[in-house]
């Protein structure tokens, strides 16, 4: 411990002090024994320089303690430290997340073992290396953002990109990115990169396994379809009502097996990436009318109006037709499935500069405002959907929302719960 | 009906589905042809010369494609009228067989027999 000059002169005081103190009882304890008024000068003194010995010693040893314990206080806490950053290091060396700390430009400051494993790189070999370049997001879009919201600071939770190994391997991952200000005050990012490529290839056997069921499903139903098309046009006077009822019932399962096969083949289709695609010139109002031809027998059937009206959409729209088709057909075939009768489907377009909107709104049942964040999702319906109408795989609208970012377009909606729904679809001329 | 209104070659190797076509053209006064492969499909097309063929793309032996190339080589073959059958909507295939002359395709289960008909006599004018 380091000397203080002031502990001495206090230290020197308080013995006076206390020498003093002492020195007026003894004096006191002396008159009152009647003891020779000679010796008292030297008694006198002597008390007070023993007491002051005494008093000086007590304090002297009572901060050489007081020094040992704040010795062996400071040695704990830098014991401690010592232990718990090796502990950190360890930790972030030896964790099976892959972290990399990152500075403002994306270079990697340091990396971990997992990141090496994930890599197939020595550990630290990355260091310098600008890491979102080697990092794609499902398309440049989503990637343009990653780079833009690290810049802007913002947290990236759980995103599913790929990587890029240096020796050209590519893994799918999980990333989450967040950026924090160190003890110098200087922004840095921490990179999470959890690896899901297993996850991945199960995914994709399971939807490999869906499209292949799906695909081979076709074949039987059509044969179905078309011998009871043969049974229905030589049988009409042969059977009677409640046998044409019965068959009526086989002919719609029919028509829904055949639409869940559909579906879940162009769900496959879309997460294997095999959907191709084919950009032609569309002349946009054909297009449409003839789209919304297929829904009217539906419509009238169900005593739904569907009215129309093209404003300034007329002219070309450059698209994949068949994927299009899905789009419209799709929304058409919902707007129709979830209103009432004596309600109405609207189609609208309206033409800008740079974009061509379509408008589907119906007077339907609407979506409930708690299942609006997840209506693109993958199998799911909403509430009132599954309670209401009973038929529906939840592909649809997830089939939408995929085919619309393939297109390079956007899809959303406007709901009211019983007073109904607008999709707005918006494609770029 | 006695008098055929043309001769029509079906191939297709699932026997349901071709029956059920052969039963609805046979009943329009089509004389029909069945084959259930490829190799077989292309030797009876190119002997008996039918009006149309309806062509399967997945079939044994030889795919409807190959079939379709080989039949673009002969001197009769190239003009002949051909109606591609899939099972889906498989754009690259229809790509290709467009690439070959035949711009119609029929999704099979897209599709009625009566729509099916409709293109037969359509394509033959009928």
């Amino acid at each position: 411990m380091k000397k203080d000059p002031f502990v001495d002169i206090h230290v020197l005081i308080l013995a006076l002090a206390a020498s003093f103190f002492m020195t007026e009882i003894a004096l006191y304890v002396w008159r009152q024994i009647t003891l020779p008024e000679a010796y008292l000068p030297s008694a006198f003194a002597g008390i007070s320089l023993f007491a002051m010995i005494l008093i000086t010693v007590i304090i002297y040893q009572s901060l050489k303690i007081n020094e040992s314990a704040h010795k062996i206080a400071t040695h704990m806490a830098e014991n401690m430290l010592v232990y718990s950053h090796e502990l950190f290091s360890e930790l972030y060396r030896s964790s099976p997340v892959p972290y990399v700390l990152i500075d403002t430009q994306g270079v990697v400051e340091s990396m971990n073992r997992a990141t090496a494993r994930l890599f197939e790189v020595k550990e630290g070999s990355l260091r310098d290396t600008k890491i979102l370049d080697l990092i794609k997001a499902k398309d440049e879009t989503k990637t343009a953002l990653m780079h833009e919201y690290y810049k802007q600071g913002k947290f990236i939770n759980d995103l599913e990109v790929q990587v890029q190994c240096p020796n050209g391997v590519s893994k799918w991952v999980l990333m989450s990115l967040f950026s924090f200000a160190d003890v110098k005050n200087t922004r840095k990012g921490l990179l999470t990169l959890v690896d899901i490529t297993k996850q991945k290839m199960i995914d994709r056997a399971k939807t490999e396994f869906v499209s292949l069921a799906s695909h081979q499903l076709r074949t039987p139903i059509s044969a179905m379809k078309w011998n009871m098309e043969l049974l229905e046009s030589t049988g009409k006077e042969s059977l009677n009502g409640v046998q044409s009822m019965y068959m009526k019932k086989i002919v719609h399962g029919l028509e829904r097996m055949d639409l869940l096969v559909r579906d879940f083949l162009s769900a496959s289709k879309l997460e294997l990436g095999t959907l191709a695609t084919e950009i032609t010139d569309i002349d946009l109002v054909p297009f449409l009318q003839n789209i919304t031809n297929e829904f009217y027998a539906q419509a009238t059937q169900k005593k739904i109006a569907i009215r129309t009206d093209w404003g300034n959409g007329y002219g070309i729209v450059r698209s994949d037709a068949h994927l299009l088709h899905m789009v419209i057909g799709n929304l058409l075939g919902n707007a129709l499935k979830y209103t009432d009768e004596g309600g109405t489907v609207t189609l609208r377009t309206t033409r800008s500069a740079s974009e061509i909107t379509i408008y589907i709104s119906d007077t339907g049942i609407g979506i409930p405002p708690e299942d609006q964040k997840m209506i693109f999702t993958k199998m799911y319906r909403a509430t009132n959907a599954r309670t209401q109408v009973s038929e529906g795989t939840g592909l649809g609208l997830y089939i939408v929302w995929e085919i619309m970012r393939i297109l390079g377009g956007s899809v959303s909606f406007e709901s009211k719960p019983g007073v109904g729904t607008t999709f707005t679809i918006i494609l770029q001329k | 009906m006695n008098t055929s209104q043309g001769k029509i070659l079906i191939v297709e190797n699932e026997p349901d589905l071709s029956e059920a076509l052969m039963t609805v053209l046979a009943h329009e006064g089509f004389e029909i042809t069945i084959e259930i492969d490829g190799e077989a499909g292309l030797a009876t097309a190119l002997r008996e010369k039918p009006d149309v063929i309806l062509l399967d793309i997945m079939m044994p032996k030889m795919d409807g494609l190959t079939l379709l190339q080989y039949l673009r080589s002969d001197d009769w073959g190239k003009h002949a009228n051909v109606i591609m059958m899939t099972a889906f909507d498989d754009l690259e295939k229809m790509k290709r067989a467009s690439e070959l002359g035949v711009p119609d395709y029929i999704v099979k289960t897209n599709v009625t027999l009566a729509a099916v008909v409709a293109k037969v006599r359509e394509k033959l004018g009928v």
